[in-house]
């Protein structure tokens, strides 16, 4: 096992942590106050926020993540572009709903509107939405497709249908879709995306992996709006 | 505010099996079934598996006893306080949230890599800070005017839109990805919580979906800051 991953995760995440922190620390002296059991409560959980994180994110890079590119990289290596865009989708649809934060985001999202939303519903909509422009974001690589032609149209798409939904529907599309791109997702589809270009030419690198998350986020807003509307919300 | 412990850990216990079986399965079915080959340093891919999972439960459990209901409780407190001050308050926890993210410094680090130093990395990172801090301050004067999403995401995403057509074409992903990578953990259950917290507070019969939308608008802020940014550079270039 590779330690000095781990502590460099272990540090990155106590710092992307920090404010949030300060910002509990600050409150609990100026205007809270709450009784020491509770804030000790408070507190352990922050320690398991953090540790939980790093080892949730290690742990894929190490036991996962190899894997999946394994197989990314057998399909391109027999020039199998359709069981890769399978692969690929079906990724994105699993790898949704491993997301940690679309869990805690569905899980606020029911805390506030508690029957009147459908969990399980939401998450597969921002699945299969995920999973779908995944394909996208694959054959954009593969073919060198510029990306304003997806972000553009998909956006623009995504604003028609926030006009028509309602504005539970709408905040629900947008925060998913902002999350579905998280540290689960992100490192598989760049891995996969990067396979891609580096055996039938297409781009570099870098610009491989740039805009991705980007092109992922538009499939979860358009499919939840979509669900939304069908669902009559409206 | 002390979150009962039993039943929060019997939920997140089956949360972790329903989240991580797919993705364990889908990777075994392809391995064994399709490919049909061993895996590779089974010790490895057994321990990394074991410590997601169980990584996977702390994160889900330290979320929901600590950042959520403390990020609710700061948000019901601040409903209290004079408008501008929380705004200021948005502003900076917005701004310093994406100033702290690392995949906010990785992205700035790689866009100054790309454009061959044309586009500093502190440059970038604050410029992406300031879209954030934007975003979460215009979450605040939703909830307090209780404005509807559309009337912030419409304007923002043709503004977006417009943007994207006129920067330079190959600042157009990165662009983007500012807007994902603002949106981590610390947006979703901590922002979130304390902007929900706030609407709930201030009550109202659009209480519940007031606070909601803020991730969403966080994600837009960058995207407009980061294409301005590519648009003033290219218009200051050809100016000189």
């Amino acid at each position: 096992m590779n330690f000095g991953s781990f502590r460099r995760e272990f540090l990155e995440t106590a710092v992307s942590l920090a404010p949030a922190l300060v910002f509990m620390l600050a409150a609990q002296a100026l205007f809270l106050r709450l009784p020491w059991g509770e804030f000790g409560q408070v507190l352990l959980g922050f320690g398991f926020t953090v540790l939980g994180f790093v080892l949730f994110i290690e742990g894929a890079k190490l036991g996962l993540l190899p894997l999946g590119q394994g197989i990314g990289t057998a399909f391109v290596e027999r020039r199998a572009l359709a069981p890769l865009l399978v692969f690929g989708a079906l990724l994105g649809v699993v790898l949704t709903v491993a997301e940690p934060d679309v869990r805690l985001l569905t899980f606020q999202i029911e805390a506030v509107f508690g029957d009147a939303v459908d969990r399980g519903a939401l998450i597969a909509a921002a699945a299969a939405g995920l999973g779908g422009l995944a394909v996208v974001a694959l054959l954009r690589i593969a073919y060198a497709w510029p990306i304003h032609a997806i972000l553009v149209p998909g956006y623009g798409l995504a604003i028609g249908l926030a006009l028509l939904a309602d504005e539970a529907t709408v905040t629900q599309a947008f925060d998913i879709g902002a999350v579905t791109t998280g540290p689960m997702t992100v490192p598989f589809l760049i891995a996969l995306g990067v396979g891609i270009s580096s055996v039938l030419g297409g781009q570099s690198r870098m610009r491989a992996g740039f805009g991705l998350m980007a092109v992922g986020s538009v499939g979860p807003v358009l499919l939840v709006l979509a669900w939304g509307l069908l669902r009559g919300g409206s | 505010m002390t979150v009962d412990l039993g039943p929060l850990l019997a939920h997140t216990a089956v949360e972790v099996v329903e989240a991580t079986a797919p993705v364990l399965l889908l990777i075994a079915f392809f391995q064994f079934a399709v490919l049909r080959r061993p895996v590779q340093r089974p010790r490895a891919v057994a321990t990394g598996v074991a410590m997601a999972v169980v990584g996977f439960f702390l994160f889900v459990v330290g979320a929901k006893l600590s950042l959520i209901p403390m990020g609710m409780a700061i948000g019901r407190a601040l409903a209290g306080a004079a408008l501008p001050a929380v705004l200021g308050v948005a502003f900076a926890l917005g701004a310093a949230v994406a100033l702290a993210e690392p995949a906010v410094r990785i992205l700035a680090y790689e866009i100054d890599e790309v454009s061959a130093g044309s586009l500093r990395k502190r440059l970038i990172a604050g410029v992406i800070a300031f879209g954030v801090g934007v975003a979460v301050t215009l979450a605040v004067v939703r909830i307090a005017y209780g404005l509807p999403l559309v009337a912030i995401l419409v304007p923002g995403y043709v503004l977006a839109i417009g943007l994207t057509l006129a920067a330079p074409r190959d600042m157009v992903p990165a662009a983007y990805d500012a807007g994902a990578v603002a949106t981590g953990p610390v947006a979703v259950n901590f922002v979130l919580p304390l902007t929900t917290g706030m609407a709930l507070a201030l009550g109202g019969d659009r209480a519940a979906t007031l606070g909601f939308g803020v991730v969403g608008i966080i994600a837009l802020g960058p995207i407009v800051t980061m294409l301005a940014l590519a648009l003033a550079l290219r218009r200051r270039e050809s100016d000189a």
